[in-house]
């Protein structure tokens, strides 16, 4: 359908105007939109700054976005560079979120020491309050305090 | 080792005694990594497969704590199944065996499987409701194997999954839980409702033309981004927790209200389990789970949940089949089943 405005372009926006005899749909295309001031110029930008960093083919294993829209498995660890910008969306579907909120791999090892470390000085804790060791107790209660500072700090 | 011969060995998550133990049988918690030098599974070709199994084959400070491997496509299709039954490996093990590996610890209770839609899929499955010590012996693996190899990670997304469904954390929890009373008060679908809002997932462990059997769920989380480890460990337990609560409420309401078809539905599982002659996987279930609910009432006395899970498992139909030397049809494994119940729990 061409546009009802310009006559010459597609028609890609239904308009619904409001008027005293009731309403009346009219066809436009973008451009004309855009002049009317329907469409907001600057939406239609942000689109196409995005658009440029999408690739719809994984350079590296040759997956496209459509073959992964369909299946939901991707093929490459490159794959997600590949579609990034319209994965935003597709991960608030699933997830309702759509970034990483977890500690990664360095503070995985670090995390996983301090627990080890938190669990040997509790059953030291215990150990000392049931010997009525109070003083020893006290310090290692700090060392513990410490140690759960560092794990809060770290997201976790 | 062959596979069969696990036959002898009983899981360590079936004979311990954990949390909450009359409704949560296990917690499994899996964590998926992939090497960002290779494709994922569904990409990669033959000889990069291949090397990944080798690689994990030869892997020897994790070949200490996993000391059985198995290749997929070395194993007959029964072995396949033996197990999926033991609650290693999932159905596409079986079905599509090529390039596959499993590596397994002596307890039985862990293990890392190779090539199945991700690369590497390091699971570990407790008693009752457990999830601390779990999560950090997945985590241990997972750092070994991360010296070895350069895991798939991404600062936005995480850990790069090959499923969308896992990206971020990669790491899911499946409580599998009995919930009888809830399923008799017809609780079910408002609860699996209430938890589609948590992304939390709840679904029949075992169905047969779609009907649920034996009262056993799995409660799982969806959400993998936007949270983190710790966040998804403690809303699982958080939402399991208050399922075991429900749980005993359903029970306790059903006793107030209907004590005598209660002790009738136990009695009378009773009476076929230790009287039947024949007795197929799905009936079995149910009993099995009207035995559990009596133990859990105090109807039935001497028996204990633990001998109650050894008895689910190893009335599968794949253990059944390789503890038996004869050639095994359908009604002689029902007979089979019969046999090992009635000589377990029959007076």
């Amino acid at each position: 359908m061409k546009c009802d405005r310009c006559g010459k372009r597609k028609a890609e926006i239904n308009f619904v105007e409001v008027t005293k005899d009731g309403t009346r749909i009219i066809h436009l295309c973008k451009d004309c939109a855009r002049e009317m001031g329907i469409l907001k110029p600057h939406i239609d930008e942000e689109k196409k700054e995005i658009d440029e960093n999408f690739i719809p083919q994984c350079p590296v294993c040759g997956l496209t976005f459509e073959e992964f829209e369909d299946t939901h498995i991707f093929g490459c660890t490159t794959c997600y560079n590949a579609f990034r910008p319209k994965l935003y969306t597709i991960f608030k579907e699933i997830h309702g979120s759509d970034y990483y909120k977890g500690t990664g791999i360095k503070q995985d090892e670090r995390i996983l020491t301090i627990k080890k470390n938190l669990r040997i000085l509790r059953k030291k804790l215990e150990q000392y309050v049931e010997d009525e060791k109070y003083e020893d107790a006290i310090k290692i209660r700090n060392e513990i305090e410490k140690f759960e500072k560092e794990l809060k700090a770290n997201g976790s | 080792m062959e596979v069969k011969e696990f036959l002898s060995n009983i899981p360590f998550y079936l004979s311990e005694v954990g949390k909450f133990n009359d409704v949560v049988l296990s917690t499994r918690i899996t964590l998926r990594r992939n090497i960002d030098t290779y494709k994922f599974v569904n990409k990669a070709d033959q000889p990069q497969l291949k090397e990944i199994i080798n690689c994990f084959e030869n892997f020897d400070s994790l070949r200490e704590d996993f000391s059985h491997f198995y290749k997929a496509d070395e194993l007959i299709a029964d072995e396949r199944e033996l197990l999926y039954e033991r609650n290693h490996v999932g159905l596409g093990f079986i079905s599509e065996p090529s390039n596959k590996a499993i590596m397994i610890n002596n307890e039985e209770n862990s293990g890392i499987i190779i090539n199945d839609v991700e690369h590497i899929k390091i699971y570990y499955i407790s008693p009752g409701l457990n999830f601390e010590d779990s999560f950090e012996k997945c985590l241990g693996a997972h750092l070994k194997i991360s010296k070895e190899f350069k895991i798939g990670f991404d600062k936005e997304f995480g850990y790069l999954t090959a499923s969308s469904n896992y990206t971020g954390s990669g790491l899911t929890i499946s409580v599998l839980l009995h919930i009888p009373g809830l399923v008799i008060a017809e609780g079910i679908r408002e609860l699996s409702e209430s938890l589609t809002k948590k992304r939390l997932s709840i679904l029949p462990a075992f169905e047969e033309r779609d009907k649920a059997l034996g009262s056993l769920f799995y409660l799982r989380n969806k959400q993998t981004l936007g949270i983190s480890e710790e966040d998804i460990i403690e809303i699982v337990r958080k939402n399991a927790e208050d399922i075991v609560k429900k749980e005993y409420n359903a029970r306790a309401f059903l006793m107030d209200n209907l004590p005598l078809e209660i002790e009738d539905r136990v009695k009378r599982a009773y009476g076929i389990l230790t009287n039947a002659k024949l007795l197929e996987m799905g009936e079995c279930l149910n009993l099995l789970s009207a035995i559990r609910l009596g133990i859990g009432y105090g109807i039935i006395k001497g028996i204990d949940i633990q001998e109650i899970n050894r008895l689910q498992f190893f009335t599968q139909p794949f253990h059944i089949r390789f503890s038996s030397d004869k050639k095994i049809n359908p009604t002689l494994e029902n007979q089979k089943r019969a046999t090992i119940i009635s000589n377990r729990i029959g007076r």
